[in-house]
């Protein structure tokens, strides 16, 4: 299975072709994405997961490891499939430029989500980072200058510290694999893991989106192009969680699958975790502009998933995963149809779409299923995430309490604004020159319909998420399984 | 069959008593002011005059609205015990009676502002303020006798008092009969509760659009109505009776009160009256409920 | 049983397919309705019915199921919700041949979850059900008109807000008594009581704040009266008949039996804390609902305070903890159904044919539209509780109940709503349908046969119940006796009331009452004959109003309808402001909102922010 390296070289030479093959790159693109689809789908039907490869024969704690386990194997195809239903928005010629920073981005998330190495790890979210500046950038307008700009710099900041991070455990463990450090975590002592963790925390933060580290994030979502907000969303923004799962709850993790923070830094992550869900569902609330209502409203989706990780409770995490697969489907959908409707009202402003969910009834109902996921209400898949984390904040302590209010009131301003979107496409509106293609309403509607049954079958899921939790429970096998390569 | 009969009977012999009592009332009304006044059977000789005139109306409205006003007015006389007889045999409950009048009033109202005339509706507006004054003090009253005796049946309450003078509640409850009789003045709408009627800034209210045989039927519910509220301060404070002149006598004796209060006072304003309704007797009815329950 | 379920949410389907096509969406909206019916009909009984949906979710260590249950008492509310929903669609047939917008679809969604609500059998079947319903509500009341928006989304504030702390209550329930299931969580409720004091009452707490909101009861009241000014017509006779049940459900299926087994000190002697809290809550929707209905210009407005005023009338005979005030409470359930369900179909006709709802900008209509009228009059009787019509027993039975157990302020609050709600009744009775007819009026016709059929039919209800409250009692005495209650089936003609002697015959009533119609109509027939004159013959002083310019429109005395007694209660209400307090929240909200978005509008502090967010982290790691 040492092919597995396929998928994240495969991009990153197509990412050198894209220079040169001109107004073909779009097919390229399509190639690279299917072949990383179908490559990680054939690898979850092999039958040998998990397994691990060290990269040029070098054993696991000195050498370079990709290990795929059911946790990567499900985050990899999130992330593949993510890139393919992006790339299905972008509807223009694209000059190369964005096509090689997507390639990039393509390689690096695979990366990512494969690498077993904390300094891999790091490498590759640098080269993401890059990637995204480059494609937020890609519009050469004021505005996306900017917002590349702030987002260049807020990661540069947060890779200096996690880079002092590494450092520090190379210093102090002697190693930067993750299934070693796992392994050897207990020697450390409670100061420097707390260094550790703070330094690598927040910069983990910034991809995260959660407050105060998000700053760039409405702004980036802004100025790019839809195609560009979807890679961030569907690819950076999935295998960030799965940074998230990896490296706070199977390798700095003293004890299995819980956070291991000391109290107050624990609490102080999760008084972080529902401030950015209240300020990112209070900033949407009067917000005209969609693109930047659904930058606000992933930011509190995420705030969410970190209070649930926060928790340190299995079925909190698996409100987790039920969160994180929601807002991956519900986001595809808000944002397709909005490039669509924006086309056609051409603004991104709601009130000018005033009408089109009358004229294309199937776009706006996928949207008001996206929504109504989202507010985590039941029948949708959203709601199965929220029974379990709020379920599970009650009965922790006091601070996670307030936490859990603080999140059903944010869900009800969720409410408010996503409901008063879907009421206004469908009130009446005026004529309008422009035309949806039925095809484009094709793929919305079908992910909102995986929403749906999710929602009212979540057996459907159970299963997958009951084979990603037994992952995690279990950190020592992940430990066993790369540290006994021969 | 009998009971046919018995209905009829009843129905007839309050309007009887209500025409005779409004004859003597005018009459006294008149003496206190020196004058002579109009004979004590003038009463009878109005009705009959207005049910052979000729009258207008305005659409089936109001013509209904006049027949249900008397008609709820005799419904309710006829639960009423009178010296311990019904028309028919019920559990004369308090409640029911209450309400059951409320429909004669809906009748009139309804009848009256179908009439078109503004002066009518006004007069109408003040008057169901006006029942909202008085509806709350006089069923504080009621309430305390009801928890009293256990029951909310009217005959159960006057049977109790039986015996002698001092088994009455007007004696035993001195405070609530005094509540009961300002609520009173305000439910027969006479002075100084009548700013419904006030000839003299609306026109007579109600009664602006009213000729003829509506008229007559008004001026019926209006003796029902003294004879249904009297009879019920008599069953409530004063023990029933148990003959039937007696009962009316004590019936007079409440209505002789009422008209001699209406012949010296002013009118009040509606929200005057409302607020004194709900201040002055009221917290006397409250007193009286706090002095029974505790 | 799961038929009822099924057929919903197929009609809401092809529905939403044949949207555009009106001919085709409201037929198929009543057969669906009348399927649902008969199909509830031959549930009767049958009690034992279930059906449980198995999953592999787990929660709380065990995995979640769905029950559907025939509960008796759900029962009793789905099926007579499903007659006045049935009764509401043949209306809707003629009522939406003018409209643009269909609601029909959605209108389907909240049947189903109607029926769900009633016969959810655990928890989190409840709950799914009720959310479902808020925000379908939403979608329902805007039905895409933008002037509904601002009042739809007060309803969803609230019905989401209800909904999460519904959510956290039955989390703390789950976990308290271990069970999702409704009857084995109340019964473990009481058993955990005494040693789990705080989170008991918690848990009884925030499950009644859901159900007071979708119920609208004080602090809530607003939302009824924003909504039913704005939604569509058709809907609203649904929402302010059946909808506004669903609280009073779930506490006479819960609360009580729960409250009613635990052994609370009593204050006074008369009743627990619990009880008094309930009791106040409704004593002060009951008294404010009036006061509120009696100032409003608008009908639909106004019949949104009544619908206030009653649901405090139902919470006063759950207060009461007794028997005959429970029946009574579930009585005027239904009662309450029926009646609004009635009147509002009066104004759906009324402002059909006029378009317009301000009660001052009517008036005359009786000459118009007899039918209509009379449909509202009964309505009104019923609504004021005047035997011989329904409305009247029910609240015979709470006032019993209250005097019984000497709930002495209760019961006044009760007798003054009940006098107040004469005021605002008649008051909409004559600015409607009796005074002056304006002259842009006088070419209006009666409603179409479709919108006749739906108010005669509730006319003959009204009286029925009201003649022959067993058509109501006999099922609800069976059901509260498979429930387990140890009460007497109803007889067809009588109610029982709390106190001694108190048996009161409503048939014997009624023919005492027509004994007098017919005593009073001998009189009229004596009397001589009466001629028929033109609206503006009336006495005006000797004035001719025409040389004012007063012309029939405002000839009628009904803007200010009870000027006096306003003035007596303003300066009150202008001190409590709920409302204005719940405004001033989202304004609070709107202006964060704009401060949020400037922090990210700028964001020069990016780097700023960043350092503090590692120094509040440094913080936290450093005091270990």
């Amino acid at each position: 299975m040492n092919s597995i390296v396929f998928l994240i070289v495969i991009p990153l030479i197509a990412a050198f072709l894209s220079l040169f093959l001109g107004k073909n790159d779009k097919i390229l693109a399509y190639i690279v994405t299917l072949f990383n689809i179908i490559f990680s789908i054939l690898i979850l039907f092999s039958g040998k997961i998990p397994f691990n490869v060290a990269i040029g024969g070098w054993r696991a704690p000195y050498g370079i490891n990709y290990a795929v386990t059911d946790l990567t194997i499900f985050f990899l195809v999130l992330v593949n499939v993510a890139a393919l239903l992006a790339l299905t928005s972008v509807r223009e010629i694209m000059e190369y430029q964005f096509y090689s920073f997507y390639f990039v981005l393509l390689s690096s998330t695979n990366g990512i989500v494969l690498t077993g190495d904390l300094f891999n790890f790091f490498l590759f979210i640098e080269l993401s980072t890059f990637a995204v500046a480059g494609l937020i950038s890609y519009k050469r307008d004021r505005l996306s200058t900017g917002a590349a700009l702030k987002y260049l710099i807020l990661s540069s900041t947060a890779s200096i510290f996690s880079l002092a991070a590494i450092g520090l455990i190379y210093k102090t463990l002697g190693t930067l694999n993750f299934a070693d450090i796992a392994n050897k975590v207990n020697n450390l002592n409670e100061a420097s893991l707390s260094l550790i963790l703070i330094l690598y925390i927040s910069s983990l933060l910034v991809e995260l989106k959660i407050f105060p580290f998000n700053m760039w994030v409405v702004k980036a979502y802004e100025a790019s192009k839809t195609s560009v907000n979807l890679f961030i969303h569907g690819m950076l923004g999935t295998a960030g969680i799965y940074g998230v799962l990896r490296i706070l709850l199977m390798v700095f993790s003293k004890e299995t699958g819980k956070l291991t923070l000391s109290g107050n830094l624990s609490s102080i992550l999760m008084l972080f975790a529902f401030v950015t869900v209240i300020i990112g569902e209070i900033g949407a609330l009067t917000e005209k502009n969609m693109k930047k209502i659904l930058a606000f409203s992933s930011m509190a989706q995420l705030g969410i998933v970190l209070f649930g990780i926060s928790l340190g409770s299995f079925d909190a995490l698996k409100g987790v995963l039920y969160i994180v697969i929601s807002n991956y489907l519900a986001k595809f959908v808000m944002f397709l149809t909005v490039n669509e409707f924006s086309k056609v009202s051409g603004s991104t402003n709601y009130l000018d779409m005033k009408g089109l969910g009358r004229r294309y009834p199937v776009l706006a109902i996928s949207f008001t299923i996206s929504a109504l996921s989202l507010m985590g209400i039941p029948f949708f898949a959203g709601f199965w995430g929220k029974i379990s984390i709020i379920g599970n904040a009650v009965f922790s302590g006091k601070l996670e309490l307030i936490g859990a209010v603080l999140i059903l009131i944010a869900s009800v301003i969720e409410g408010v604004y996503y409901l008063r979107i879907s009421h206004t496409f469908f009130s009446q509106g005026h004529e309008r020159e422009g035309r949806i293609s039925r095809v484009y309403c094709l793929l919305p509607m079908i992910l909102a319909l995986v929403i749906l049954f999710i929602g009212i079958n979540p057996d459907s899921f159970e299963n997958i998420i009951s084979i990603l939790l037994d992952e995690i429970k279990s950190p020592e096998k992940y430990i066993k399984l790369i540290l006994s390569l021969k | 069959m009998i009971e046919i009969l018995r209905v009829f009977l009843f129905g007839f012999f309050a309007i009887f008593i209500g025409l005779f009592f409004m004859g003597i009332g005018r009459k006294i009304i008149a003496r206190i002011q020196l004058r002579l006044g109009p004979p004590f059977y003038q009463a009878f000789l109005d009705v009959g005059k207005l049910f052979s005139r000729k009258s207008i109306t305005h659409n089936f409205v109001m013509d209904l609205g006049m027949v249900m006003s008397l008609a709820g007015l005799v419904a309710t006389m006829l639960f009423v015990p009178i010296a311990g007889h019904t028309a028919i045999k019920t559990s004369s409950n308090l409640i029911v009676i209450m309400y059951l009048m409320a429909i004669g009033y809906l009748g009139m109202a309804m009848a009256v502002a179908a009439s078109g005339n503004p002066n009518a509706t006004i007069g109408v507006s003040r008057a169901l303020t006006m029942m909202l004054g008085y509806e709350v003090p006089f069923f504080t009253v009621m309430l305390g006798l009801i928890i009293i005796n256990g029951t909310s049946s009217l005959e159960l309450i006057a049977n109790s008092q039986a015996g002698s003078i001092l088994n009455w509640n007007m004696i035993k409850f001195p405070l609530g009969f005094i509540a009961a009789e300002i609520a009173l003045q305000a439910m027969m709408g006479e002075k100084p509760f009548d700013a419904m009627i006030a000839p003299a800034e609306i026109a007579s209210g109600p009664m602006v659009e009213l000729s003829g045989k509506y008229l007559g039927l008004a001026f019926l519910t209006h003796a029902v109505s003294i004879f249904v509220e009297t009879a019920i301060i008599v069953n409530l404070f004063m023990g029933g009776a148990s003959n039937i002149f007696t009962f009316v006598l004590k019936q007079f004796e409440i209505y002789l009160i009422t008209v001699i209060i209406e012949a010296v006072f002013p009118r009040f304003k509606i929200e005057q009256a409302v607020k004194f309704l709900w201040t002055v007797p009221m917290s006397i009815a409250l007193l009286q409920l706090v002095l029974i329950v505790f | 049983m799961v038929e009822i379920f099924i057929i919903p949410l197929v009609t809401a389907f092809l529905l939403a397919i044949f949207i555009r096509n009106k001919k085709v969406v409201w037929p198929l909206f009543l057969i669906s309705n009348l399927y649902i019916l008969l199909k509830l009909w031959t549930l009767f009984g049958k009690w034992e019915i279930e059906k449980t949906i198995y999953t592999n979710y787990e929660l709380f260590g065990a995995k979640l199921s769905f029950t559907l249950s025939n509960n008796p008492l759900g029962w009793y509310f789905a099926f007579f919700s499903a007659v006045i929903t049935l009764v509401i669609s043949v209306f809707s047939l003629g009522f939406n041949q003018k409209t643009k917008e269909n609601v029909a679809p959605i209108w389907m969604l909240i049947i189903f979850s109607n029926l769900g609500i009633f016969f959810a059998a655990d928890w989190i079947t409840f709950f799914m059900m009720w959310e479902l319903m808020g925000w379908t509500s939403f979608f329902a009341i805007t039905n895409g008109r933008d002037k509904a928006l601002n009042e739809a989304k007060y309803y969803l504030v609230l019905s989401l807000l209800g909904a999460s702390s519904m959510l956290i209550g039955i989390i703390l329930l789950g976990a308290l008594t271990g069970s999702f299931e409704i009857f084995a969580s109340a019964y473990g409720l009481v058993q955990v009581f005494y040693s789990e004091k705080a989170l008991s009452i918690a848990a009884i707490m925030l499950l009644l704040f859901a159900f007071f909101i979708k119920s609208a009861i004080f602090p809530f009241y607003m939302w009824p009266s924003k909504v039913y000014a704005v939604g569509p017509e058709d809907y609203i006779t649904f929402m302010s008949s059946v909808m506004i049940k669903y609280g009073i459900y779930p506490i006479a299926m819960f609360i009580v039996p729960v409250v009613g087994s635990l052994d609370l000190p009593k204050i006074l002697n008369t009743a627990n804390w619990i009880q008094y809290f309930v009791g106040y809550l409704g004593a002060i929707s009951a008294v404010l609902g009036t006061i509120l209905a009696i100032f409003q210009t608008d009908m639909k407005k106004l019949f949104a305070y009544s619908s206030v005023a009653n649901m405090g009338y139902i919470l006063l005979g759950f207060a009461s903890m007794n028997i005959v005030g429970f029946e009574g409470a579930l009585f005027h359930a239904v009662n309450h159904m029926v009646l609004k369900a009635a009147i509002f179909l009066t104004l759906a006709a009324v402002i059909f044919r006029t378009g317009e709802s301000e009660m001052h900008k009517l008036g005359g209509l009786v000459y118009r539209m007899p039918i209509t009228f009379l449909t509202f009059l009964l309505g009104i009787i019923a609504a004021a509780g005047i035997p011989p019509l329904n409305g009247f027993g029910s609240k015979w039975m709470i006032i019993q109940a209250l005097m019984s157990q000497k709930m002495i302020i209760f019961a006044i609050a009760m007798i003054f709503a009940s006098t107040g709600a004469f005021m605002y009744l008649f008051r909409a009775l004559a600015s409607i349908f009796l005074g002056q007819l304006p002259d842009r009026f006088k070419d209006i016709k009666e409603v179409p046969l479709t919108m006749l059929i739906p108010m005669i039919i509730m006319m003959i209800g009204m009286l029925l119940i009201g003649v022959v409250p067993g058509v109501v009692m006999k099922p609800l005495t069976t059901a509260l006796r498979a429930v387990g209650y140890n009460v007497n089936i109803a007889s067809w003609t009588s109610l029982e009331g709390a106190l001694k002697n108190s048996t009161i015959d409503l048939t014997l009533v009624f023919l005492i009452f027509l004994g007098g119609f017919v005593i009073s109509a001998i009189m009229y027939i004596l009397g001589n004959k009466s001629e028929t004159v033109p609206q503006e013959d009336n006495y005006t002083g000797g004035e001719y109003p025409e040389e004012w310019g007063v012309n029939a429109d405002r000839f009628n005395y009904s803007y200010s309808f009870y000027q006096p007694f306003k003035e007596m209660f303003e300066p009150l209400l202008e001190k409590i402001s709920i409302d204005e307090f719940f405004a001033s929240i989202g304004r609070n909200f709107e202006y964060m909102s704009a401060t949020v978005q400037g922090l990210f509008r700028r964001g020069e502090g990016a780097v700023l922010l960043f350092s503090i967010g590692v120094l509040l982290l440094i913080l936290g790691g450093w005091i270990i």
